[in-house]
């Protein structure tokens, strides 16, 4: 069967334990964020357009070139997506909106690699005064999203003040907004690099009190599943995160697993 | 360039050299640690950086060295490396031929 990634949840094209443990879960809630881009229909017409872009640049897909990463199969979900796909994107949107719902600050300061143009981000960007103060990494998913996303008429036509700003990935190695940031959300498409450069780049974008919220830090569960953690080359960035004296580093083994991590100092 | 903001223009903040830029140097930095020159680029293929970090990060080396039947420390810090680099080049290389592509 088929097995497609997202975001922190890896799920299979059917109604499978986690698609219904989301389904489950958003019913459960209270911040179900129900709207026009809490439905599939929605949400099908984002996948659409990127497909369709992504089939256009005819972009290498043999293995040499792409092997079993996630952020270069993600179009597997978005071409065969299965039903109630849109509770998978609710339970991501759900974390990064706990967490900062928790915090409890004015108008958060929040850094993300990879937006979606669902009502639980779309919310929160709503001017005059948007609620969370979003930056948003320069790179494809901001491509998308700003290309794709963004001009839906289900966007447009509820949408009319979004407010966001945008951080090139030198700017962030450069130091830019360091200490700055309330809470930074990213996945380890954006963390790994030739070394820990992005990592510490990314930790010292938050505030004292501020919050890392990195995603998917196991590699789709392999190095819980391969008990050798010391040949999974997930290993030394997660280890270099828990290293971090001033940082509060909470490990959480769950699906594809999250690191939490609050700023000390 | 410093942050860019909507306040003027929703929807276009997105920065195409910017990213060509960024990952175009993360597999600069890849080809030399492997044993490649970004000056080659133009003839270079992402096979040929792909096997030359398997070469060049070969794991097994020390196991030929007469310790048959013992992993060594080194044969995992190979690995790890090896894995490591394709990975984020792969990643990169996949950047980098999309942002060609919208060029």
């Amino acid at each position: 069967m088929a097995q497609a990634r997202y975001g922190d949840w890896t799920c299979v094209m059917a109604e499978n334990h986690w698609l219904k443990a989301l389904r489950v879960a958003r019913d459960s809630s209270n911040t179900q964020w129900d709207g026009v881009f809490a439905s599939s229909e929605a949400m099908n017409d984002w996948a659409v357009a990127v497909t369709a872009d992504y089939a256009a640049l005819n972009l290498d897909q043999r293995d040499i070139a792409i092997g079993g990463d996630f952020e270069l199969i993600k179009m597997d979900l978005y071409k065969t997506a299965p039903e109630n796909w849109e509770n998978i994107v609710w339970g991501a949107g759900t974390i990064v909106l706990m967490i900062s719902h928790l915090m409890d600050r004015t108008n958060p300061k929040m850094m993300i690699d990879y937006p979606f143009p669902i009502v639980s981000l779309l919310d929160m960007l709503e001017g005059p005064t948007p609620t969370r103060e979003y930056t948003v990494l320069n790179g494809y998913n901001l491509y998308d999203w700003e290309e794709f996303g963004l001009t839906l008429p289900d966007v447009t036509n509820n949408y009319s003040d979004i407010r966001y700003a945008a951080m090139d990935m030198q700017d962030l190695l450069d130091g830019e907004g360091a200490g700055t940031f309330d809470m930074v959300r990213v996945g380890p498409q954006t963390l790994h690099s030739i070394n820990n450069r992005v990592v510490d780049a990314i930790l010292g974008l938050l505030n004292v009190g501020g919050i890392l919220h990195y995603t998917n830090p196991s590699g789709y569960q392999s190095s819980y599943n391969g008990g050798t953690p010391h040949r999974h080359l997930y290993t030394s960035f997660n280890r270099h995160i828990a290293a971090q004296a001033n940082f509060d580093v909470y490990h959480i083994p769950m699906e594809q697993g999250m690191i939490i991590a609050k700023r000390l100092s | 360039m410093t942050v860019r903001t909507t306040e003027d223009t929703v929807g276009s903040l997105y920065s195409n050299d910017a990213e060509l830029v960024f990952v175009e140097g993360e597999v600069a930095r890849i080809m030399f640690t492997a044993g490649l020159d970004w000056a080659d680029i133009d003839t270079t293929t992402i096979d040929d950086i792909v096997n030359k970090i398997r070469e060049t990060y070969e794991e097994g080396g020390s196991l030929a060295l007469g310790t048959e039947g013992h992993r060594q420390a080194a044969d995992d810090w190979n690995f790890v490396r090896q894995q490591h680099l394709i990975e984020v080049v792969r990643r990169a290389w996949r950047r980098r031929a999309m942002a060609i592509g919208r060029a």
